[in-house]
């Protein structure tokens, strides 16, 4: 089972540079506490943060598919990621990794929408798109 | 639906309310805080034996009962739990057709 | 062939047995337990010992690496509980298995348990090593990789995969190993011939049976896996032990 989650902080707008293993970290800590030793024991099998995009906030959790409940019942309670303090939000629970990856996508596609049906130059909208899709340096909006 | 279990506390003497609380104390290490809220009560409570009779739903009855076995220690010195019986029926716990005496 | 009964205990460590041996017999035996079985483990300091000493003196005299197996009385009041002697072999390589088997005392245990600690000694386990019992160590994490196609050639030549339940209650981080590994056998072999031992180190962890089968459940079996852990397959371990002793025997005479 893949789960996918989108960490949104509360001071800074972009760019949220967390290290896998630290993510991992406070994940497993969360279960220990809220579904003790054998919840930790259960999901430690097969358990990977394997995605993690810097810019777009997006990361991927595998696990495996029974102990996959107790992972997503607890993302809502983690609160502080290394040392800084991060709400979850589970957007996509999928089955592959490529079945993650179309729905990204999907999701990056109808953010870019959203935020270009309030702009105006078609430059800037390549501009965007291009950035989103490609994952490079942020450009201001205007 | 509740189960009830005859159970006792084998290492010294503790009232009614600490023994509660240890066997609360138990199911948060094993499994979390989630587990911790189990609603279970405890019927009666002998303390010159210190044996209780406790009541737990049928749902949680497999964690309630993995967390008393693999409760190891009180205040850092050895414990255990021996259960007795388990019946849904509070009835039978004072005798069945395995001790019976013909 | 002797028939055993009752439910079995196969891992009642030689340091509980040193201090109160009747003690701890008579409350295994009023639980359920009938059959137990004393584990003695060797590992490989123990070779690296004898090699040195056999190096200082000139003539090489082989000393037996492999202790005698401890002779278990019987106990006033438990005529029925039926007492095994077991050898735990916990190794990386090879090496040391040949040596051992070679000792006259090995023909003396009942059950021989592998403990490997090594991928390549897990291969070995599975290919070459005439074991009944495979076990872990739950101190530490699993240094091989499990995978579906040894465990079901290790089921095929009837070895059972041993969890224990001691450590679990004695401390956190054996417990959350026990319990991965337990779901590990669970989802690589669908828990197929598990035996549940003790392990006990004191009397104060010993539990009844029917706890013990509860446990069962929480390591991931079903409800009748969960009993032939302490009975049947407890059984089938025994009678694997004894035909391979015979089979040894006979290659002997």
């Amino acid at each position: 089972m893949v789960i996918e989650i989108n960490p949104q902080q509360q001071r800074k707008d972009n760019s949220l540079t967390i290290p896998s293993p630290t993510f991992y970290q406070a994940l497993l800590k969360k279960i220990q506490e809220l579904h003790g030793d054998f919840g930790a024991a259960a999901i430690r099998e097969g358990f990977a943060a394997k995605y993690f995009n810097e810019r777009t906030r997006i990361a991927i959790v595998r696990a495996r598919h029974g102990p996959h409940k107790l992972i997503t019942s607890v993302l809502p309670f983690v609160k502080e990621v290394d040392k800084k303090k991060v709400s979850l939000v589970t957007l996509y629970t999928g089955a592959t990794m490529r079945q993650c990856f179309k729905f990204i996508l999907n999701h990056q596609q109808k953010k870019i929408n959203e935020i270009c049906s309030t702009l105006q130059s078609e430059e800037e909208k390549v501009a965007i798109k291009e950035a989103l899709l490609k994952f490079n340096s942020t450009q201001t909006l205007s | 639906m509740y189960y009830y279990l005859d159970i006792s506390f084998v290492n010294q003497d503790i009232t009614a309310a600490l023994f509660k609380n240890h066997i609360i104390t138990s199911i948060k290490h094993v499994f979390g805080e989630i587990a911790a809220a189990i609603p279970f009560d405890v019927v009666k409570y002998d303390p010159s034996e210190i044996r209780a009779i406790v009541r737990v739903t049928q749902d949680h009855y497999v964690k309630f009962r993995g967390s008393l076995t693999l409760a190891g220690y009180y205040q850092g010195k050895p414990c255990a739990y021996i259960v007795h019986k388990v019946s849904p029926l509070l009835l039978s716990l004072l005798g069945d057709s395995r001790t019976y005496v013909h | 062939m002797e028939s055993v009964k009752g439910y079995f205990d196969y891992n009642v460590t030689d340091k509980c047995i040193s201090n109160n041996f009747e003690n701890i017999a008579k409350q295994l035996y009023d639980f359920g337990y009938h059959t137990i079985a004393i584990n003695q483990t060797i590992d490989e300091s123990l070779l690296e010992e004898s090699i040195s000493e056999g190096k200082k003196k000139k003539k090489i005299e082989r000393q037996d690496i492999v202790p005698s197996p401890i002779d278990a009385k019987i106990i006033k009041g438990c005529d029925k509980l039926k007492i095994l002697n077991r050898l735990t072999i916990s190794f990386t390589t090879q090496d040391i298995i040949n040596r051992i088997i070679k000792s006259p005392n090995y023909r003396k245990y009942h059950i021989i348990a592998a403990q490997p600690e090594s991928q390549q000694a897990f291969q070995f386990t599975c290919t070459n090593f005439e074991a009944d019992i495979f076990t872990f160590n739950p101190s530490t994490k699993p240094n091989y990789k499990m995978q579906r196609k040894l465990y079901y050639l290790l089921v095929e030549r009837g070895v059972h995969f041993e969890i224990m339940y001691g450590p679990a209650i004695e401390d956190s981080t054996k417990r959350k190993n026990i319990i991965a590994t337990a779901h590990m056998y669970h989802s690589f072999g669908k828990s197929r011939n598990i035996i549940i031992s003790s392990g006990i180190t004191n009397s104060f962890l010993i539990r009844n049976p029917y706890d013990v089968i509860n446990l069962g459940l929480l390591f991931g079996l079903s409800d009748g896996q969960a009993k032939d852990a302490i009975q049947n397959n407890g059984r089938n371990v025994y009678m694997h032990g004894s035909t391979v002793l015979e089979f040894v025997c006979w290659k002997l005479y």
